[in-house]
């Protein structure tokens, strides 16, 4: 046992982080279908983990790290995605849970973009780009070097502008 | 000593980036994820597996693997555990189960493995080649540490570029001209057999390999992937190419 923060329920956790790890999930490409057991599954892991855990203190740190680590994991175990056409980005998704048509045709839009990298570079990008990590904790949730992480972000911005600029160029916004 | 900056964040660039890239963007920055009603709802759902738990009488088999895994510590012993315990559940579930290890504190999680004589490298949207359209308007640049405490001696922009251009390129042609990316691939390895990203050009490299037919190879390749870059999150993504058990 460290001191420190007090020892919470894996549900105190989950009241306090629990939307924003369902939501980080999502963006690493968790399909909607999964995301609520994995939500709590990363909780109960937490709080199992907690007793002991020296930087409890620093909870959503390891919360980045935890989900990243399980987005991988849940990807790995399913069946390889079929390749994403750009062109199909102007279809409605199925798997958007947002509340207005046009914002949620946005969101959509962006995880398909999302859904043309590889695990590595879009795990980089979301933390980069949408949680606003900065690239040093991007590097620290990943578990890569630093370099790596510039350069999977670099090259992630690369390709999703290209594809945005090709369906922008296609009137498909 | 190069000094490591953070790029543009896509949202606050003002070249280059579509506008309704940048909107989609800023709506999924304010998803503020699901409702007050769901969350409560799966808190309830984990209250119950707290006062389950601890017992060990509840716990699915499943529910103890995936501890390990997520935790990453006591893996065989939870797993073994994980295995009495479905046993009990099913031969005899009236049986008080055996408590499996509790789990301890989670270690950090493993830096993917690299060289320490690595130097500091100039950030891609620093080069030519990376990125062009980050460059401008760049906010507040922010100084990392780890670029601040690296001693090592700085590899030439051009070098960086270069490799950054190599790879890029056969990023592009991989999953449509498999064989190209892989002369890339091999270009990369004569030209900067000690770059920066022969990392990604090994992950790359193997992909090609498996798209030209060449599992063998790719194996091969794979395997010595697999003891060079123990924890490379590569590793995710390339497994999927090789489905049978490792």
């Amino acid at each position: 046992m460290v001191d420190g923060a007090p020892i919470r329920s894996s549900a105190e956790l989950f009241r306090e982080h629990g939307a924003f790890v369902w939501r980080l999930l999502r963006r690493l490409g968790v399909p909607r279908a999964d995301v609520d057991d994995l939500t709590q599954d990363v909780f109960i892991a937490v709080h199992r983990a907690l007793a002991t855990y020296e930087e409890r203190n620093q909870v959503k740190a390891w919360l980045y790290r935890i989900c990243v680590r399980e987005a991988a994991r849940h990807r790995r175990s399913r069946p390889p995605a079929s390749s994403v056409e750009i062109d199909d980005l102007d279809a409605a998704s199925p798997d958007c849970p947002e509340s207005t048509a046009q914002v949620n045709e946005m969101r959509a839009r962006l995880d398909r973009l999302l859904a043309i990298l590889d695990e590595p570079r879009r795990t980089v990008f979301v933390l980069y780009e949408l949680e606003e990590l900065t690239m040093a904790e991007v590097a620290e949730a990943v578990g890569c070097p630093l370099q790596t992480a510039y350069y999977r972000h670099a090259s992630a911005k690369k390709e999703i502008l290209t594809a945005a600029r090709r369906l922008e160029l296609k009137g498909l916004r | 000593m190069s000094e490591l900056r953070d790029p543009p964040r896509m949202i606050d660039s003002q070249d280059g980036v579509p506008s309704f890239l940048r909107a989609a963007l800023e709506a999924e920055r304010r998803n503020p994820g699901p409702d007050a009603d769901h969350i409560e709802q799966l808190a309830r759902r984990l209250e119950v597996a707290d006062a389950a738990l601890p017992s060990g009488t509840k716990a699915s088999a499943w529910t103890w693997s995936r501890l390990a895994a997520l935790t990453g510590v006591g893996l065989v012993a939870i797993a073994a555990a994980a295995v009495e315990m479905r046993s009990r559940e099913t031969m005899a579930p009236a049986v008080a189960t055996t408590v499996p290890k509790p789990i301890t504190a989670p270690p950090p999680l493993p830096v993917e493995q690299h060289r320490a004589d690595e130097p500091p490298l100039v950030h891609p949207d620093e080069l030519p080649t990376a990125a062009p359209t980050a460059t401008a308007s760049a906010p507040v640049a922010r100084r990392t540490t780890r670029a601040a405490e690296s001693n090592a001696p700085a590899r030439p922009a051009t070098t960086e570029s270069a490799e950054i251009d190599l790879l890029d390129r056969a990023h592009d042609a991989l999953r449509s001209r498999p064989a190209e990316a892989l002369a890339l691939c091999d270009k990369h390895q004569a030209e900067f057999a000690d770059g920066r990203f022969t990392q990604e050009r090994e992950a790359l490299a193997i992909e090609a390999l498996v798209y030209l037919g060449r599992r063998d190879e790719a194996e091969r390749r794979w395997s010595e992937f697999q003891q060079r870059y123990p924890t490379s999150n590569h590793r995710t993504h390339l497994a999927d190419l090789f489905p049978s058990p490792r």
